[in-house]
């Protein structure tokens, strides 16, 4: 396993005073190099799931192991330096920065992070930036297919793009920094149906290609057939339901609670 | 032509405490008014060492002590706030408290009456058309050489990046793997360099009392806003453009119209070009 959630329990105090429990003892296992779907109601600890794991969330009991390795004490930066990736619900790209500047935020290679090493060897700054720029380049151009628009736009303000095209840019993002498991929180979420087809595309040959584990809440029932392998239904606070994905959404259970059939 | 001239000294100056201002704002989203206390402590720390040490020593003693108290505010204040939750308007009250502890010190240590550094910059020099003090002469070299190595530096250097992308979403910044707890000192540090380079250079030539902070920042915020929320290089667009059209005002009107001016200039912006001067309408998605 490269991701473990052990027993982990969240409640919160509402407005009456009573404690309510979102998360009441979630135990989940992600298997390296699988996408695995997390689906279940709004509001049912989802988004609050991937706050825990990336460092967000912290006052929870329960464990989270990544590679063995425990996240509870971990701030969300140094989560994220462990290689753990997050696609945010709502959040895009950072607007008034340019597309490469965007893809270069996301690299792993910190070199030149002293404030005034600029001054002290501009040379080697300059060859890693073009370095950094070459491997965004790449990816793009993997992704997206030589000569695509996004490689011309790259000097260009990233709030020039439409929602789902910012969409597209923030998953192949991830690709920059030397992530092992990707939290993706709704890929699809207001994205129309060819970007979708593009979306689930990039998902797998991510997977595939640079052997990455992927854990994606997704509410698009064809997507999650289409792309996961795996799947955990959310409900209650624990995970009711988990396997292999079709057997999951056409778990009685599942359909009735969630999808409502 | 006296007027343009001095206009434009005076917008070099409202740019430094503009851009130390926007330092903070734009990577903590805390209206820092606090920077007008700051502002207020680093004239003073430059009056009192002065009395005690060459004009230079004591400035850059000066520069370093603002730097220090900037950075102390957010971690005695902000920083606790932050972490308990409270809104920016909890920061902004807290802020005004700050400033007014520091000025009260400030006032109960030195008095209350207005103060000069005695400097043995006294020269004017004709240029043509205009002239120019030795005191104009140093406030236009050294607030030329900060605000273009600023901008250099800014546009050019990692940390510079950061502090836009820290600006536009600090949990999308953590997420990517960044300490905003180490960019954040770093704009604190930095934006007590620019208030009390603004305050020191203002000082040598007409002095101070514990109450100007105020007048001033409220006139560098300006200035930002007109140049560009978001820019911080676009300060010093907004920060010249203010200071010239306050000086060009007193050409027809008295002193007393300045802040007047300033602030119908504000909501002129506000109305007809939100944005600022040097910003852009972005595509909201």
């Amino acid at each position: 396993m490269i991701l473990e959630l052990k027993d982990i329990q969240l409640s919160f105090t509402n407005a009456r005073k009573e404690r309510f429990h979102l998360l009441s003892g979630v135990n989940l296992g992600v298997q390296e190099g699988e996408i695995t779907a997390l689906i279940g109601g709004n509001g049912a600890g989802k988004t609050t799931l991937f706050n825990i794991i990336s460092g967000f969330q912290k006052d929870y009991t329960g464990q989270v192991l990544f590679k063995n390795t425990d996240l509870s004490k971990l701030a969300p930066f140094q989560i994220s330096r462990c290689g753990i990736g997050r696609l945010f619900q709502g959040k895009q790209l950072m607007g008034s920065l340019t597309i490469l500047e965007n893809m270069l935020m996301a690299s792993s290679d910190r070199t030149g992070e002293f404030p005034f090493s600029y001054l002290v060897y501009p040379r080697f700054l300059k060859a890693k930036e073009s370095e950094k720029t070459e491997l965004a380049v790449h990816i793009l151009e993997t992704l997206f297919g030589k000569g695509c628009k996004y490689v011309d736009m790259l000097h260009h303000p990233a709030s020039e793009l439409s929602y789902g095209e910012q969409r597209m840019i923030a998953i192949a993002r991830l690709l920059m920094g030397e992530n092992e498991l990707l939290l993706l929180d709704e890929p699809t979420a207001g994205v129309n149906p060819v970007y979708n087809q593009t979306i689930a595309r990039i998902i797998s040959e991510m997977a595939r290609d640079k052997n990455l584990t992927i854990l994606m809440i997704e509410h698009n029932m064809h997507f999650v057939r289409e792309v996961a392998s795996k799947c955990a239904f959310l409900d209650e606070g624990k995970i009711a339901v988990y396997g292999e994905t079709n057997a999951v959404i056409d778990n009685p259970a599942v359909r009735s609670s969630y999808l409502g059939l | 032509m006296q007027f343009i001239i001095n206009g434009l000294i005076t917008g070099l100056l409202y740019s430094l405490l503009a851009i130390g201002f926007a330092l903070v704002y734009n990577t903590t989203k805390v209206f820092h008014i606090a920077a007008a206390g700051i502002y207020v402590f680093a004239a003073y720390m430059f009056w009192w060492l002065s009395g005690y040490m060459p004009l230079c020593l004591a400035g850059g003693i000066s520069l370093l002590l603002s730097m220090g108290l900037n950075y102390s505010i957010d971690l005695l204040v902000y920083q606790p706030l932050k972490r308990k939750k409270a809104s920016n308007n909890i920061a902004l009250v807290s802020s005004i408290g700050v400033m007014t502890i520091i000025v009260n010190l400030l006032a109960l240590f030195f008095g209350n009456e207005p103060k000069s550094v005695s400097s043995t910059f006294n020269a004017v020099y004709d240029v043509g058309l205009f002239s120019l003090s030795q005191p104009q002469l140093i406030q236009v070299g050294c607030s030329l050489v900060l605000i273009i190595g600023f901008i250099v530096f800014f546009l050019r250097s990692q940390t510079g990046l950061k502090i836009k992308a820290i600006s536009e979403d600090e949990l999308l910044f953590a997420g990517l793997g960044y300490n905003s707890r180490r960019i954040r000192a770093f704009a604190f540090l930095l934006g007590g360099f620019f208030i009390a380079a603004a305050s020191c250079l203002n000082v040598v030539e007409v002095g101070m009392d514990v109450n100007m902070g105020m007048n001033v920042l409220i006139t560098a915020i300006v200035a930002m806003i007109i140049g560009g929320t978001g820019k911080i290089e676009a300060c010093v667009l907004g920060g010249l453009t203010l200071g010239l059209i306050q000086s060009l005002v007193l050409i027809h009107f008295s002193t007393s119209w300045q802040n007047a001016i300033t602030f119908i200039l504000l909501l002129a912006f506000l109305f007809i070009r939100p944005q600022g001067l040097a910003g852009y309408k972005q595509r909201t998605v």
